[in-house]
């Protein structure tokens, strides 16, 4: 299956271009829409679409943010495994990376047209629509960083950059269809060619019974794991760190890994190196709770490191 | 994104410390033959300028292990690429590495040769970062201990580039 993932800055005209793609491919389209009755169908509360794009503040905003997005990366990649998508923001871009079968598309346009976009579309004044471009950027920006640690503009993350001020909406659109057309056609080559390896790869696929991860960097650990023959669990255990007056816990600890080999538990943490003092401040309180625990985080940059140094970025 | 390159170990540091390395093997290794295991690709460099500091009589030997790679084979597990030309069974064993990070291949590499009856297996790095360490692995012999940074030069690549220099430095990425 292919996906195809639609970035784009607020006023160029991405979600259109995405819509018309999808009709085009005959694919299905995963935008806000299809998010919200994705949750319904899930019996989870509309109220999380709060979170749909946005960055937060405080525990238990990040709390329910954090739980609104495995159910949403849970969705989008048991989905990618059944059917093609066209799937518009919501960081595909991050969560399908290095997927041979996706595609990843910016959508761009110079602020001042987006501005102009904005008014003819919004019927809006200069100003009001210059701020709701302005404020859009900033918040996809800070939501990007918040949630995958990347930079949301750097070029290296997309096959594909268009403009839409010079290619215009229409042009954009039909140089996508055409890039989206060509990589399907070879996507499709080379899934036949993988197909007809030995039975041996597909068996060993079904045998890796793999948990549902939280984020696609402990899923590329535990690969990196199996690869060295290291055995690991995923979230074994729950430490409780705090607890109220009537002996409810009120915080708790579960690392991601635990590697009995080793006696490790190993925290993966994709935030800024800014951003995770809390999670510090839990390994510590573990630390002094249960001594007799070890337990390691992995910063995102030791993480990149470690990739690097297997020649991978 | 640019990078730059930051100085930490200077060519006359690292000799300095191959060449006490080298003493203490000599003795450690008196009269055992030690086989000397230079673990490709980027240990080659360290392991030459090793054995021109041993005094006494041993044997050098190359094996290659497969990276983790993605995008090569998603299902692939370990392997060794290119193996001993000797047999070590009996024998005193030394691994020479050039740096120890998250130990995850020098773990399985150790695992390897243990299952062919070596006497005694050591390992030698000449760099060590033990913030990065994910599997536990025992270090007999070590040149320095860095803190966690990128290192190159002396053997040490960034994709292939590097490797010759004969200083080593941090890389340092530089967003644009």
């Amino acid at each position: 299956m292919a996906v195809i993932t639609i970035s784009r800055q607020f006023g160029a005209g991405g979600e259109l271009l995405a819509k018309k793609l999808a009709n085009e491919l005959n694919f299905r389209l995963i935008d806000r829409k299809a998010i919200a009755a994705a949750l319904t169908e899930m019996g989870l509360s509309p109220q999380l679409l709060k979170f749909d794009e946005q960055s937060t503040k405080g525990e238990d905003a990040e709390k329910r943010q954090r739980f609104y997005l495995t159910a949403l990366h849970e969705h989008l990649l048991s989905l990618a495994e059944k059917e093609s998508y066209v799937l518009v923001g919501r960081g595909g871009q991050f969560l399908f990376r290095r997927r041979p079968d996706a595609f990843h598309v910016l959508v761009c346009a110079p602020f001042n047209q987006r501005v102009q976009w904005v008014q003819e579309i919004y019927n809006l004044e200069k100003n009001p629509a210059s701020l709701l471009v302005r404020e859009h950027d900033r918040r996809k920006k800070r939501y990007l960083r918040q949630v995958f640690d990347r930079a949301w503009l750097d070029p290296e993350v997309y096959d594909l950059v268009v403009n839409t001020k010079t290619l215009t909406p229409q042009g954009a659109t039909g140089l996508v269809r055409q890039a989206a057309s060509y990589f399907l056609e070879r996507n499709l080559r080379e899934s036949a060619a993988v197909n007809s390896l030995p039975a041996r790869r597909e068996q060993n696929l079904a045998d890796r019974k793999t948990p549902s991860f939280m984020h696609p960097s402990e899923e590329e650990f535990a690969r990196m794991l199996n690869f060295y023959h290291i055995p690991w669990q995923y979230e074994p255990k729950t430490f409780p760190l705090q607890w109220d007056s009537e002996g409810r816990v009120t915080e708790a600890f579960s690392p991601d890994f635990y590697l009995p080999d080793q006696n490790l538990y190993v925290e993966l943490t994709t935030q800024r190196q800014k951003l995770v003092w809390k999670k510090n401040k839990k390994a510590r309180r573990l630390k002094e709770l249960y001594p007799e625990v070890n337990v390691k985080i992995i910063y995102n940059k030791d993480y990149l490191h470690i990739l690097e140094s297997l020649g991978i970025d | 994104m640019s990078y730059r390159l930051e100085p930490v170990l200077c060519r006359a540091t690292i000799e300095e410390r191959i060449a006490e390395l080298g003493r203490e093997l000599s003795c450690d290794y008196q009269g055992k033959q030690p086989v000397l295991v230079c673990v490709l690709r980027g240990s080659v460099y360290f392991a030459v300028d090793l054995t021109r500091a041993i005094t006494v009589p041993h044997l050098l030997d190359f094996i290659s292990i497969s990276s983790y790679s993605q995008e090569t084979d998603p299902l692939g597990i370990v392997r060794i690429t290119k193996d001993l030309d000797t047999p070590i069974v009996g024998r005193e064993v030394l691994i020479v590495e050039d740096i120890v990070d998250t130990g995850l291949s020098l773990h399985y590499l150790i695992r390897n040769l243990k299952t062919r009856s070596p006497a005694g297996l050591r390992v030698c790095t000449l760099l060590n970062i033990p913030a990065r360490r994910i599997a536990n692995v025992p270090l007999d012999y070590q040149g320095f201990e860095l803190p966690n940074i990128y290192a190159v030069g002396y053997g040490l690549d960034y994709h292939e580039n590097y490797r010759n220099l004969r200083d080593i430095f941090s890389l340092v990425k530089e967003e644009i």
